[in-house]
C-alpha cells in the first residue's frame, strides 16, 4: 500500500514535469526556446515515472526493461533536438537579437563557401 | 475516497491538460519545426502515460511498447528536419 502511494506520487511528479514542458512549448516565442522547454522536462519526467514503475513492481525483470527505456530516451532526445535546432538556425527561425554569441555563423560561412 | 483515488484523478487531469496544450501548439504552428517539436512532446507524453498506466493498473504489458516508442520516436522528428533541409537547399540553388 505504501509502495503504491509512493509510486503514484512519483508518477504525479512526472506528469507535472510533462505539464511544464507543454506550458513552455505554448508560451515561449521561437524555436530554440520551445526546444529548451520541451526536451529537458520530458526526459526528467520520463526518468521519474520509470522510477515510479520500478517502485510499484519491485521486480528485477521490470527493472531490466526500464533501464534500456531510460537510456534510449536519453540517447535519442538530444539527437532530434539537435537536428531541429540546426534546421531552425538555417531557416532563419532563430531571433538574431536574442543571440549573444553566434559561434555557428563562422562555421556556416565556411560550409557555404566550400559547397 | 482514498488518497490513491485522489492521486489517480490528479495524474489524469495533469496529463490531459499537458496533451491539450501540446495539441494547441501543434495546431497554431507557425512553422513546421514547431509542429515537429510539439509532436515529439506529445509522443513523450504517450510514453509517460503508458508508464502511469503500468503503475495504476499494476501490470507490465506495456513495457515493450514503451521500449519501442522510446527507440523509434526519434524518426518522425528527424525526417521532418531533413525534409525542411532539402526544400531549403533547393530554394537556395534556384536563387543562385
Amino acid at each position: 500500500m505504501i509502495f503504491e502511494t509512493i509510486a503514484l506520487v512519483l508518477v504525479l511528479i512526472g506528469a507535472l514535469l510533462c505539464l511544464t514542458a507543454s506550458i513552455g512549448l505554448l508560451r515561449f516565442s521561437d524555436v530554440p526556446a520551445r526546444l529548451h522547454a520541451a526536451t529537458k522536462p520530458q526526459v526528467l519526467g520520463m526518468m521519474v515515472i520509470a522510477i515510479g514503475v520500478a517502485v510499484a513492481m519491485r521486480s528485477w525483470s521490470t527493472l531490466a526493461f526500464l533501464v534500456p527505456i531510460v537510456l534510449i530516451q536519453m540517447a535519442t532526445a538530444p539527437i532530434s533536438a539537435h537536428m531541429v535546432a540546426r534546421q531552425a538556425y538555417r531557416n532563419g527561425s532563430v531571433d538574431q537579437d536574442s543571440v549573444v554569441i553566434d559561434e555557428l555563423a563562422a562555421d556556416a560561412d565556411v560550409l557555404r563557401d566550400s559547397g | 475516497m482514498t488518497i490513491q483515488t485522489i492521486l489517480i484523478v490528479a495524474i489524469a487531469t495533469v496529463f490531459a491538460i499537458a496533451a491539450l496544450l501540446a495539441i494547441i501548439r501543434m495546431i497554431l504552428g507557425p512553422s513546421i519545426l514547431d509542429r515537429a517539436i510539439a509532436s515529439d512532446v506529445l509522443l513523450s507524453e504517450v510514453l509517460c502515460i503508458l508508464g502511469a498506466d503500468a503503475v495504476i493498473n499494476q501490470h507490465t504489458y506495456m513495457l515493450p511498447v514503451m521500449l519501442m516508442i522510446a527507440s523509434t520516436g526519434i524518426l518522425g522528428t528527424v525526417a521532418v528536419a531533413r525534409f525542411v533541409a532539402r526544400r531549403d537547399r533547393a530554394r537556395e540553388r534556384a536563387d543562385g
